[in-house]
């Protein structure tokens, strides 16, 4: 590009550019139906939000963003828990430190937002408030879609009203737990943004339509809105995952949009993305850097070296922070505070089990890609870096290998994490007395519809030669997400089930992986889009009827928790089995579309229950609800 | 589009300015205040009957869920007199498991003549269950103005049911 051409292309940008509104709105939520979907999203979010500690491990973000408030990287006061060793909490130097460095420096300027608030208001009606003006942009958006005013007006009304009820509701909130808030309502935004990018990737992929009824089936069906506002790497993993896929599926087709008009750009896109993501927690984004070098570079229509180097600078740079943080606490970039062979739990000190998305980055190749022989060679002068970038790859391989021989070697443990809890001794709370950790499948039935893959595949043709390796945006994501999906499982494998996970949280990425992909099943999207009427219509009565049903069920037979979600679990299985046999049919016409359209809404509303009674009742975390309508419904309810 | 936009404007007017008004620039306003501590252990409370549960079971947990739950039906009580707000406490002592559960009911004004009392639902593992029979103490017991004291107390069979 030389400078003329480049000068002409700035100013054939300008009128975009200096419309900032419209760009924001355009790049962050695509059109008014995407912003409507994450003003939504935000409002259930907010519905559940508890304003209290789920999780152990959240204790050391917490102290992390108390430390980082204060100017220090290091812990320096236990402000939050028990002390410093909480789970998660790595020792390097004499000093602890915190992890997800990535999440606690995004809410860093939250934190003094949300100080400044408590000097001036008290922070519940000020939080209240934001919640009521976001229930009232969402009222406004609606409006565009209905003929009349009766809905503005009629959602004014009921805005006000609940804004009334919350404040004679409302006790104060501790002004002093702002680091505690700040963490989640930054993971809150974030996770309302994997809906609005699912949305925008499926309403390109198939219709604006489809979009949104998978934005019904993730928000609704799977536990999205549970892991919203809690602190952990799990809900910026899921919209990190639909990210990549949409930027995969941008990256080719013709660029349309109003900031980018080159393609690779989406392709350097998806790698920063999961370059930042290594920020937050570095061995899954290593897992999906993996997945998605070895889908996009053997499928992509040009790997010209030049197009390859530019990828690879952008992705070094999406690097920086987290190679600048681990240099810092632990003096070598590829040594993060975190650790792959341990899990969710206290990693040990040696070294060797380090893992990182870290070291290859910076080689200017593409990342730890697995398909770039010819980029190996021409960089062979920077053989030594990328040699400490294989030691994390060569432990990421141990790890898949592993989940794999657990697959062969204890198909009971696979079970108990996949299909149905039940009384296993993996799936109990760490008192080993209550069966509160669901599988896979309990916490999510819809993801049973995937089986409809297997007649799909039965008459897929492979293509006839190499040189339809190029393969469309629709089928480059398919196989993304297959690749996670798969790489994901096999990551945790060998772990699960394990306690306090509730819905089966390391594989969260499995949601929004699982939505897209049944999305993408032809019996599904064509009984979703012919029959979307019944769908919805069984979502609602599912929730309005069944859930008042549940609730009696649970009032009248339960007595503690484990049994609670038991029963829950077994509803959800309950549904599964014939909208499994559905989808194995893979018939979508007449009848079959209207049966499938009516189980799929089924198995959503069923875990919709399951979702608002574990907000409202089974971890009321002390009915500590944000809003003060919800603790009242909490502290009514009491059913075990 | 004038008048739309009129209401939109006047009811997100409404929403910051009460939410101005509940901070320190408004002084003398407070919108969010905590539940007043309430005195508790004060009045009189005299029972007239108490009908006590036969039997109390273990449960093997429903629903495919692990562990035994240990199911105590409520007590009944009947008020010959409830004055202030004095509490009653329902205690069952199981000494072969090593075993005691309290739950406090704190009365007030608002409570009817009767009264099911009941005990707070709790868990054994599987390896701490190891007869078919259990007995154990259930006692009640009132705290109110003029001092605790005892209501009632029985011997109850805890059978395990699986």
């Amino acid at each position: 590009m030389t400078a003329t051409e480049f000068v002409g292309r700035l100013r054939q940008r300008t009128p975009a550019l200096s419309n900032t509104r419209e760009t924001a709105y355009s790049v962050l939520f695509g059109d008014r139906l995407g912003l409507t979907v994450f003003l939504a999203t935000v409002v259930l979010f907010g519905l559940l939000w508890r304003t209290a500690f789920l999780i152990n491990d959240s204790y050391t973000l917490a102290n992390g963003l108390y430390s980082l408030s204060n100017g220090q990287l290091a812990l320096t006061e236990a402000a939050y828990g028990p002390g410093l060793e909480t789970p998660g909490a790595s020792r390097y130097g004499g000093q602890w430190y915190a992890r997800n460095y990535g999440v606690i420096v995004l809410s860093l300027p939250l934190v003094f937002v949300l100080d400044l608030l408590a000097a001036v208001v008290e922070l519940r009606i000020a939080l209240v408030a934001l919640w009521s003006l976001s229930l009232l942009a969402l009222v406004v958006q609606c409006s565009y879609y209905t003929d009349g005013d009766w809905l503005l007006y009629g959602g004014t009304v009921a805005v006000l009203g609940l804004f009334g009820l919350n404040v004679t509701l409302a006790q104060p909130l501790d002004a002093g737990r702002t680091h505690l808030y700040a963490l989640q309502l930054t993971h809150l935004l974030i996770a309302a943004f994997t809906p609005v990018v699912l949305y925008r990737l499926l309403s390109r992929v198939q219709t604006r339509r489809l979009g949104l009824l998978s934005v019904v089936l993730l928000t609704a069906g799977t536990p999205l809105a549970f892991w919203a506002s809690v602190p952990k790497r799990h809900a910026v993993t899921g919209t990190v995952v639909v990210c990549v896929a949409y930027c995969l599926y941008r990256s080719r087709k013709p660029a349309d949009g109003a900031v980018i008009s080159q393609r690779w750009v989406f392709r350097a896109l998806a790698y920063a993305t999961v370059g930042l993501y290594a920020w937050v927690h570095a061995p899954e984004a290593l897992l999906l850097c993996v997945a998605l070098a070895l889908v996009d570079i053997p499928t992509a229509p040009d790997n010209s070296p030049r197009t390859l180097a530019r990828i690879g600078v952008v992705f070094g740079l999406s690097l920086l922070p987290f190679l600048i943080t681990n240099i810092a606490i632990s003096g070598s970039p590829v040594k993060p505070p975190r650790l792959i062979s341990r899990g969710g739990s206290l990693g040990d000190s040696t070294a060797s089990s380090a893992s990182g998305g870290g070291g290859s980055g910076r080689s200017g190749g593409s990342g730890g890609s697995g398909g770039s022989g010819g980029l190996l060679t021409s960089l062979a002068p920077l053989f030594g870096a990328l040699e400490s970038g294989m030691q994390p790859l060569s432990l990421l391989g141990g790890e898949l290998a592993s989940g794999l021989r657990t697959l062969q070697r204890q198909p009971n443990d696979v079970y108990h994490a996949f299909v149905r809890s039940g009384s296993a001794s993996g799936a109990l709370d760490i008192g080993g007395e209550e069966s509160v950790n669901l599988s896979l499948l309990e916490s999510a039935p819809i993801l049973v519809a995937m089986v409809g893959a297997l007649p799909v595949v039965r008459r897929l043709r492979l293509p006839s030669s190499m040189a339809d390796r190029t393969l469309s945006g629709g089928r480059v994501v398919d196989v993304f997400a297959i690749t996670a999906f798969v790489g994901v499982i096999l990551l945790y494998n060998t772990r699960l089930p394990l306690h306090a996970q509730v819905t089966a949280r390391y594989l969260f990425p499995l949601y929004p992986l699982g939505v897209y992909l049944l999305v993408r099943l032809p019996a599904v999207h064509k009984s979703l889009a012919n029959h979307w009427y019944a769908f919805l219509w069984t979502v609602a009565g599912t929730v309005l009827i069944g859930g008042q049903v549940t609730v009696m069920f649970v009032a009248l037979t339960v007595n503690g928790i484990g049994e609670a979600f038991q029963l829950h679990a077994l509803l959800a299985v309950g549904i599964a089995v014939p909208l499994g046999i559905w989808a194995l049919c893979g018939r979508s016409e007449g009848r079959a579309g209207q049966v499938g359209a009516v189980l799929l809404g089924a198995a959503t509303g069923v875990a919709a229950v399951f979702l608002l009674l574990t907000s409202v009742e089974y971890y009321a975390l002390g009915d500590a609800h944000l809003l003060p309508m919800m603790r009242a419904l909490g502290e009514l309810l009491s059913l075990y | 589009m004038e008048r739309t936009r009129a209401v939109i404007t006047s009811v997100i007017a409404v929403i910051l300015g009460v939410t101005l008004l509940s901070g320190p620039l408004v002084p003398g306003v407070t919108l969010a205040t905590e539940p007043e501590p309430v005195a508790l252990e004060t009045g009189n409370v005299t029972v007239s009957t108490v009908e006590m549960p036969d039997e109390v079971t273990l449960e093997k947990g429903s629903y495919g869920a692990a562990s035994y739950y240990l199911d105590a039906p409520p007590v009944r009580i009947q008020f010959a007199n409830l004055t202030g707000r004095p509490t009653l406490v329902y205690k069952l002592t199981i000494e072969e498991l090593g075993y005691s559960r309290t739950t406090n009911h704190f009365l007030d004004d608002s409570t009817g003549d009767t009264y099911d009392l009941t005990l707070a639902s709790d868990t054994f593992t599987d390896g701490e269950i190891e007869h078919e029979q259990y007995t154990g103490t259930m006692i009640v017991s009132k705290r109110d103005g003029s001092g605790h004291g005892v209501v009632a107390a029985r011997n109850v069979t805890i059978s395990v049911v699986e």
